[in-house]
């Protein structure tokens, strides 16, 4: 019996030892919108920089609201679970936060900070696709429920409505986003895609939609194409491709078999980045597909050499790709508060740097190193960071000019009378 | 001096105040008692001396003679007499001064005895009953050596018994007869001690004099150094501040009862929130105060005379460092306070010029620290009650 317990117990050290997180550069594959992880982006649909940004802070357990021109702290916001994670996210305008939790959804209104719970999940929240202009949500969680929400554009509720993600007999969701025009499309396990009426859905409490069969193999991931209506570039197992929801159409493919992807891109123009061969090889090159018009797949191969990249933006009209590689990511050891990175929006960890081509020649035009203990949040025009401070430390800074403002002791306010 | 006269002497003694008397006990004292231990070491000397002189030579006046008056007005007999009076009481006389039986008691009242219809004022009177001797301090230390010596001796003789009785000045003894006889006797013999008295340095008070020390009573200056504990609240449900501890050093100048301080205290108070904010307030404080010296006991030079307590209002003035960090940044305020307040010291001796001292204090300040980044104020209230140990050291 003792051998037995030794073997036993070697078999869980053993296990213990080799677990590894699930791939975070994957983790927009299969979800309708992006991954909550990923959902505190603070671009705007007009590709300019959010006016106000937010940070859940993990020291105090806060979501921490900045005005982006002077940097200014507007304020800090409790959340009713701070032991769980938090994923925040926020309206264009900053007059609401979605605050995305496990199985916990609220909407918190600033600058009073008055919160409304949404409808709860039974699983965890997993994905969000919002549209700016009409204030909806789609929140999906890992047990395949769906919850969709119309806000007003002060944060207060209009309608929401919970949903399975089966969409017809034995028929589920596999991808989707909203469409340039607010519509949202989904991919679906059998192979069609379905135009949701999102209105009529939430008036209904049940899937409103029109589906049609595209010529093309199961989409994984989707994103609306700016400025077209309804063009969506989207990804197959073997192709980048272009659909027209309207036309109901392939506009535009390309083969990426063979490729591997290293990261997907919702922020501003939807884009992919592949690496050429196997993962795990020194990488010399990316190539970033991508699609100006709706009508051609954009293939922008660049010389970068190294670390990996772990968040992405891009700008086709600024002629701008923004990225930040990490040498070691999800390690990060240091000897302030003990924090929860794996909570974390983005990817903390060792050997950051910001950098900002330009697409049309490649060139480097700036290199920023980001500290290993920052949270960051990225545009084409800003990069923001929240350290782990508990006495509140962010600041900004303009990427093209290097010009940084902090804001520093906000977290104090709350310890004195 | 009659018994009587003595009485009515020692009782204006006793309602005198306590401040101008003083009763010397062994060593140290005021510089009166000092001069008095000195007399009565060189009075010592000089019946040591007279007990090998020749008894026909004892209470003569020769020439290097320093008190001759009583001597020159005795007749021979009186002269044989009063060298056996001083034979046979020497020794007795030293036993006296040696056992230190003798009680010594200081006025500064003027003292006057009843003589028949007259009143006559006196330097110093004995009082066989409590064997105690009364001086007057100012007259004491206004006479030279061989008149302290003649003064002390006079008295002291009027402690022993002679023939089985105490001498009186009034009284008639053997061949001094006469009102005065008593007297007469006395001042020869105490002339012819005075007289024995050798004209050379004596060692033991040699030694008085190269360590003199300084009577409690003239001691004026204290320096004073002391542990503080004081209490720290801080306004905030959030941040806990703990207790200030530091020193304090103060310079007192202490004239009778009432004194003079200026002193300087640092205290550091330390404090902390959430996981990593660390607070640090420096204090440091500027004070001057007037106080009042209550003795514990009556006998200045005893331990309880020597201890006591003082009662001090304080104007005392604060500026404070205030400074918040966690790991990564941090900021600092300032902010200042000027106080009014006081405290109650108890001071005991450990030697004969360092005190221990316990002090409870209260000098209440009232700070707000503004954190310019922050936007905000962090009030906090020092120095409400505070207790402190140390060591004092006067000359």
């Amino acid at each position: 019996m003792r051998f037995n317990f030794t073997i036993i117990a070697l078999l869980l050290l053993t296990t213990s030892c080799t677990y590894r997180p699930a791939d975070p550069y994957k983790s927009d594959e299969d979800l309708i919108g992006t991954a909550v992880t990923q959902i505190a982006r603070m671009t705007k649909t007009s590709g300019e920089s959010k006016d106000r940004v937010i940070f859940f802070d993990e020291a105090t357990r806060k979501i921490h609201q900045f005005e982006i021109g002077t940097f200014k702290h507007l304020g800090s916001y409790s959340v009713t679970r701070p032991d769980l994670r938090h994923y925040p996210f926020s309206d264009e305008a900053g007059n609401y936060i979605v605050d995305v939790a496990s199985k916990t959804i609220g909407i918190i209104r600033t600058p009073s900070g008055e919160r409304l719970d949404l409808k709860g999940f039974q699983g965890q929240p997993v994905s969000l696709a919002y549209h700016g202009p009409t204030h909806t949500l789609v929140i999906a969680d890992d047990l395949a429920s769906v919850l969709l929400v119309r806000l007003n554009p002060d944060g207060s509720l209009q309608s929401q409505t919970l949903l399975g993600g089966m969409l017809k007999p034995g028929v589920n969701f596999k991808s989707g986003d909203f469409g340039p025009d607010g519509r949202l499309i989904l991919a679906l396990t059998d192979n069609s895609i379905a135009v949701v009426d999102v209105t009529a859905s939430l008036g209904l409490n049940k899937w409103i939609f029109q589906d049609f069969i595209l010529n093309a193999q199961p989409l994984s991931w989707m994103a609306p194409v700016p400025g077209t209506g309804s063009k969506m570039l989207a990804r197959s197992s073997t192709n980048v491709l272009v659909f027209d929801v309207d036309l109901r159409t392939v506009t535009a493919s390309v083969d990426s078999s063979g490729m591997t992807i290293e990261r997907y891109g919702k922020s501003f123009d939807p884009h992919i980045v592949f690496t050429e061969g196997t993962s795990g090889v020194s990488v010399l090159e990316r190539t970033v597909f991508s699609s100006m018009t709706g009508n051609e797949i954009r293939r922008d191969r660049i010389r970068h050499q190294g670390a990996r990249i772990n968040a992405t933006e891009l700008h086709l009209q600024k002629d701008l790709w923004t990225f930040m590689t990490v040498e070691q990511p999800n390690v990060v050891t240091w000897d302030g508060p003990k924090l929860s990175f794996e909570s974390a929006w983005n990817f903390v960890g060792l050997g950051r740097r910001l950098v900002q081509r330009r697409l049309s020649d490649g060139l480097a035009a700036v290199e920023i190193p980001v500290e290993d203990n920052a949270l960051v949040d990225i545009s084409t025009e800003h990069l923001t960071r929240l350290y782990p401070s508990e006495l509140g430390w962010a600041s900004r800074t303009e990427i093209q000019s290097g010009l940084t403002v902090e804001s520093k002791m906000f977290n104090l306010r709350h310890l004195g009378k | 001096m009659t018994q009587t006269a003595q009485k009515v002497l020692l009782l204006l003694v006793l309602l005198s105040p306590a401040a101008w008397s003083s009763t010397y006990v062994g060593n140290g004292g005021t510089s009166e008692d000092l001069d008095l231990k000195e007399t009565l070491t060189q009075i010592e000397e000089g019946l040591l001396n007279a007990q090998s002189t020749l008894p026909n030579r004892l209470c003569r006046c020769d020439t290097d003679g320093k008190i001759c008056g009583p001597l020159d007005q005795i007749s021979g007999l009186q002269a044989d007499e009063c060298a056996k009076f001083l034979t046979q009481q020497g020794p007795l006389l030293l036993d006296l001064i040696r056992t230190q039986k003798v009680r010594w008691s200081w006025t500064d009242q003027d003292m006057k005895v009843q003589e028949g219809d007259s009143s006559r004022s006196v330097d110093a009177v004995a009082d066989e009953r409590t064997m105690t001797i009364t001086i007057h301090r100012g007259r004491f230390s206004s006479l030279p050596a061989s008149g302290r010596q003649f003064l002390i001796a006079h008295e002291l003789m009027h402690l022993l018994p002679w023939d089985s009785k105490y001498i009186k000045d009034t009284d008639a003894v053997g061949s001094f007869k006469g009102r005065t006889g008593g007297r007469d006797l006395i001042n020869a013999a105490a002339a012819a001690a005075t007289n024995a008295v050798p004209t050379k340095s004596i060692p033991q008070i040699t030694n008085y004099q190269s360590t003199p020390k300084v009577p409690f009573f003239e001691m004026t200056h204290w320096l004073e150094l002391d542990a503080l504990g004081a209490s720290t609240t801080i306004e905030s449900d959030l941040i806990s501040l703990g207790r200030s501890t530091g020193t304090s050093f103060k310079y007192r100048y202490q004239l009778g009862k009432v004194n003079a301080q200026i002193y300087y205290n640092r205290l550091m108070a330390k404090g902390s929130a959430l996981s990593s904010i660390n607070l640090e307030q420096e204090q440091r404080g500027y004070g001057i105060g007037l106080g009042y010296r209550w003795q514990l006991g009556a006998n200045a030079e005893s331990y309880r005379g020597r201890s006591h307590i003082l009662l001090s209002a304080h104007l005392e003035h604060l500026t404070s460092a205030m400074s918040i960090n966690d790991s990564l940044i941090g900021e600092k305020a300032a902010a200042r306070s000027t106080a009014l307040g006081g405290s109650v010291k108890l001071m005991l001796p450990v030697s004969d010029d360092f005190w221990f001292s316990l002090e409870a204090k209260s000098v209440p300040h009232r700070l707000s620290h503004k954190f310019e980044q922050a936007e905000i104020s962090l009030k906090t209230v020092n120095g409400l009650s505070s207790t402190n140990l140390g060591v004092s050291y006067a000359f």
